[in-house]
């Protein structure tokens, strides 16, 4: 039971990053690279602080959604100031850098050693450490994004959001508050991340940087492509296709030295032929968001 | 689709694994014995009155990605003790069967895989490989009282991991420590340079290889990290080179290895090349330029049954974690045999109760003795490469 | 000023290498708008197409390296006609196309390593990587066949995309599709001809690399993130630029080392990459921004 428990934890922390991610991809049309190194800083950032620093759990959590916040600032401000397309690659050189951080200062992070021994949560004298205590906690957890996500989406706010995304020429003539727009999506969305990180991290209690490679940030944007942009908890389905693949492989027992290979390629099979067979994704209302220069744009 | 064919979609997906979970529960002929319906280990299954057939243990290996041909090894060693046991009839007619997985060196794949090993496949016993993977599954092994043995990782962090995880493979630093003290106060080196791979295992290597050198005496004048799986190393050993050291220490595995140094001699490094066992595979013995490098290496046993045994079913010469996988298996056999001899229920914490009351296990390199913090010391050779064979110049014994 | 030049050396070769992966890929991006990462399996299997004809059938490299470009232009026009062009007649957006390349990329990467194994698959040395040892520096023939080889087909390619009727439709394409219709060539054809001169530009890099230090399954897959940081340096829809900053990341990825150690050194590229996208986000040659909001 102690596998379904843990299965249901990590599905509940990633679809909180998958559902983060999803404010920018799916309903601001802003395409992000780095969520998977955002992860990253919210789970250092929890961690250190919970092991170097003594701090209460609650008060390293809020850390780490604020620091997340602080290194997404560093890029969106300046760069969803040109047009938006310009933060993926932002986003990119972002998640890069960051995880280089994480690999080479060594004095902080302790390098790909990683770090053992993360306390768990202590929430007021009750400790989170059971299997099962830690997915009801990641449940709640999941559920107050979920809300907190809706609210947003639901609010005036978030019209503008799904404005801007549906067509930006014409919201153009509100002028600045586009781009404050943007960018207080970017960092709730990477706020969002942060607290994902801190909840992976005392999960685990062993992080390294390994989990918060440039791939990791490319599978979480798939989890989003997956699911649909159509509705705020659609990622959780993304998520859980996702992780519950590979499980389900194992069931088709190959042996052999080759296994490893084999599932991944059936697994790379199936995006493919997801993608092929619906491409909008399941609740898919995707929009055509371009990856890269919209160059249909006069050029001047 | 729409949301409610999602929501099938999502049930039918939860229904099925946990067909696949129940599956794992109630079977009898697959492993059983190791415990009851849910966590494993703390059960009290058969009893020597009433064995079962057949059990399972498992490994963490990695099997994709650019560790992947390690997986190969590990696999290979595991494959071959498995082989000559059940030959024999199996660990007192009970036969021994490895579930591998694939842990991607990503801690959050090995500790979903671990899980899934205890709770579907109930093993009692798993090894693994790669430091921060073990880091990672070490609390899992501990909570669900499940030998983890390591076989593969080496970083000095791996002492005293947990109550049930053990090192089976001695840690780096051993080698290291007897390597540097060899080249400098054997071969009278004061000046080295490391090459090493950016992670774990390699880091650990260079944290060591410079303490021990710079404390007898030697000052190290060059470090340069690699990146694993790479492929060109010219720019770092363009820099060795540059700093003119009277050796090069490698500290990265096998296939990386041999492109340091075809590279390091292309590029004109004409000084000696010494590394630890992470060296000994055939790769790096065929390669002419390795002519003449100084490793440390397992002491085999002079019976060579094993070596010729594994030979004879691989075609190629046993390479390091090829042994230790071989030893991990060899371990659990034995430690099954005194659990079932104390007429113990087959299950993790009596196969802990037998490793620790044990303590010495017959290795293929010589006896593996577990001290008190689960690691373990082999007796080292120091061997120069000749011709692509080893020749060893000292050996130096801990046991 | 050895350092120097050794490092010159090493990052001039690798340079070239990066600069032919990253044009072909910025041109089927530049082109398409389609975030091709499939192309990294494609390069992988190139790699063991080469090791074949060099290895297996012993026809030499020129003729490897000849055989697995035909193989490689091949191989990405099958790929697009069977998973893109499905795609693009169903309006799927380029987000989609994405995560369907990426699906091919991982699905390409491990059939390679069911095929050949994990290990690298090294060719037999036939003298090019016997080095050359000069006063200040040394290197290696195989070397100066990669830069001069990246030289020769940089030019080509250039040429052919400027003066053939292929070339400008190409070139038209990525402007706007309309564009190709306007001159007299469907969309399509313009299509596979791009998908199969991406792959082709990129072969060579691949046969060589594969030749200098053995072909692996995940050799692609460990370089596409640099090519795709190339093409953007260089300027989306600008071949030639993918080049030449696939040469400035390479070079930067070896001199670095000058002032920095080793596992650093990506640090310093991408810093460097970050801040010269901010300064001009274009790239070098890029397209200029018309959109400000």
């Amino acid at each position: 039971m102690n596998y379904l428990y843990d299965f249901v934890t990590l599905l509940c922390i990633y679809s909180v990053l998958a559902i983060g991610l999803n404010l920018m991809i799916g309903y601001t049309g802003i395409f992000s690279m780095s969520h998977a190194a955002l992860l990253g800083v919210g789970a250092y950032t929890s961690a250190l602080l919970s092991m170097k620093a003594g701090f209460p759990f609650l008060v390293s959590m809020v850390c780490a959604v604020i620091v997340a916040a602080l290194f997404s600032a560093i890029i969106s401000v300046p760069s969803l100031r040109i047009a938006g397309d310009y933060f993926i690659v932002a986003s990119m050189s972002l998640q890069i850098i960051i995880y280089e951080i994480f690999v080479t200062w060594i004095e902080v992070t302790n390098g790909p050693a990683g770090l053992p021994g993360i306390p768990r949560p202590n929430l007021f004298g009750f400790v989170i450490k059971t299997p099962q205590a830690y997915m009801w906690f990641s449940i709640v957890m999941l559920s107050l994004v979920v809300a907190a996500v809706y609210g947003i989406i639901h609010s005036p706010f978030g019209r503008v959001l799904r404005a801007m995304k549906e067509d930006p020429i014409a919201v153009q003539s509100l002028g600045e508050s586009v781009v404050r727009a943007k960018v207080t999506i970017a960092i709730l969305s990477s706020a969002i991340a942060g607290l994902a990180g801190s909840l992976y991290a005392h999960k685990m209690t062993f992080i390294n940087p390994a989990t918060f490679d440039i791939h990791e940030s490319i599978t979480i944007a798939s989890m989003v492509i997956l699911a649909g942009a159509g509705r705020v908890w659609g990622p959780i389905i993304g998520v859980f296709i996702i992780q519950a693949f590979p499980e389900l492989l194992r069931f088709l027992e190959i042996s052999g030295s080759h296994v490893g290979s084999i599932q991944k390629a059936l697994y790379g099979l199936i995006l493919i032929l997801l993608m092929m067979f619906r491409p909008q994704g399941i609740f898919g209302k995707f929009k055509d968001t371009t990856l890269g220069v919209n160059k249909h744009v006069a050029k001047n | 689709m729409n949301t409610k064919k999602a929501l099938l979609l999502v049930v039918a997906l939860v229904l099925v694994i946990m067909a696949g979970c129940s599956a794992g529960n109630s079977s009898g002929g697959n492993s059983g014995g190791s415990g009851s319906g849910s966590d494993s280990g703390s059960g009290s299954g058969g009893t020597s009155g009433n064995l079962p057939e057949e059990i399972t243990i498992g490994a963490l290996i990695p099997m994709t990605g650019t560790g992947a041909s390690y997986g190969v090894m590990d696999q290979n060693g595991a494959d071959l003790a498995v082989e000559q046991i059940n030959a024999a009839g199996g660990v007192k007619g009970i036969k021994i069967k490895v579930k591998y997985e694939d842990h991607q060196a990503k801690p959050q794949v090995a500790v979903n895989a671990i899980n899934r090993l205890i709770s579907v496949d109930k093993t009692p016993y798993v090894l693994s490989s790669y430091s921060s993977v073990s880091l990672a599954v070490a609390p899992i092994g501990d909570s669900n009282q499940v030998v983890v043995m390591n076989a593969g990782g080496q970083s000095d962090n791996l002492a005293n991991a947990g109550d049930y995880f053990y090192n089976n493979i001695p840690l780096v630093g051993g080698e290291v420590e007897i390597i540097a003290d060899y080249l400098y106060n054997e071969m009278g080196f004061k000046t080295a340079a490391v090459v090493y791979v950016n992670d774990d295992g390699g880091r650990s290597s260079l944290n060591i290889f410079k303490k021990e050198f710079t404390k007898h005496g030697g000052q190290v004048v060059a470090e340069e990290a690699t990146e694993l799986g790479g492929a060109d190393y010219r720019a770092a050993l363009t820099k060795v080179k540059s700093a003119n050291p009277d050796v090069v220490f490698v500290g990265a595995y096998g296939q990386d290895t041999a492109l340091i140094i075809k590279q390091a001699r292309e590029l004109g490094i004409e000084a000696p090349i010494a590394e630890t066992s992470w060296s000994v595979i055939p790769d790096v013995y065929a390669l002419p330029e390795a002519e003449g490098l100084i490793h440390t290496a397992l002491h085999f046993e002079p019976d060579q049954s094993f070596k010729d045994a594994f030979i004879s079913k691989y075609g190629t010469e046993p390479a390091l974690y090829n042994v230790t996988f071989y030893d991990g298996v060899m371990i659990f056999a034995q430690a099954l045999e005194w659990v079932i001899d104390n007429n113990k229920p087959i299950n993790g914490a009596s196969i802990k109760e037998a490793i620790d009351t044990l303590k010495r296990f017959d290795g293929v390199a010589g006896d593996i003795v577990f001290r008190d913090d689960h690691t373990t010391l082999m007796d080292v050779d120091i061997s120069v490469l000749k011709n692509g064979t080893p020749e060893v110049v000292k050996t130096y014994k801990v046991n | 000023m050895e350092l120097f030049l050794q490092l010159m050396v090493s990052g001039l070769a690798m340079g070239s290498l990066y600069a032919l992966l990253s044009m072909g890929y910025g041109l089927i991006y530049g082109t398409t708008g389609e975030f091709h990462v499939a192309h990294a399996g494609i390069f992988t299997f190139t790699g063991y197409f080469g090791y074949i004809v060099y290895e297996k059938m012993n026809l030499g490299l020129p003729a490897a390296i000849l055989i697995a470009t035909v193989f490689a232009a091949i191989m990405g026009v099958v790929l697009q006609s069977a998973v893109y062009e499905p795609m693009r007649r169903n309006n799927a957006s380029h987000l989609s196309i994405f995560i369907a390349a990426l699906g091919l990329m991982i699905l390409l990467e491990n059939v390679a390593s069911i095929l050949w194994g994990y290990s690298p698959l090294q060719f037999t040395d036939n003298g090019l990587k016997k080095p050359i040892r000069l006063d200040l520096f040394s290197f290696t023939p195989l070397q100066l066949v990669i830069v001069l080889t990246a030289a020769a087909v940089v030019t080509i390619v250039l040429l052919y995309l400027k003066k053939s009727r292929m070339g400008k439709a190409i070139r038209g394409v990525a402007d706007s599709p309309e564009m190709a219709k306007i001159i007299g060539m469907s969309p399509q054809k313009v299509y596979i001809a791009v998908y199969a001169l991406g792959s082709a530009i990129s072969a060579p890099a691949a046969v060589l690399l594969a030749f200098d230090s053995g072909a692996t399954p995940y050799r692609g897959t460990m370089l596409i993130l640099l090519a795709a940081i190339s093409m953007i340096l260089g300027g989306i829809g600008s071949p030639g630029g993918a080049a030449l900053a696939g040469l400035i990341l390479g070079l930067t990825q070896n001199l670095a080392l000058l002032f920095v150690p080793a596992e650093w050194a990506n640090i310093v590229t991408y810093t460097l990459f970050l801040a010269i996208i901010f300064l001009i986000p274009t790239g070098f040659f890029g397209v200029k921004m018309a959109k400000k909001i």
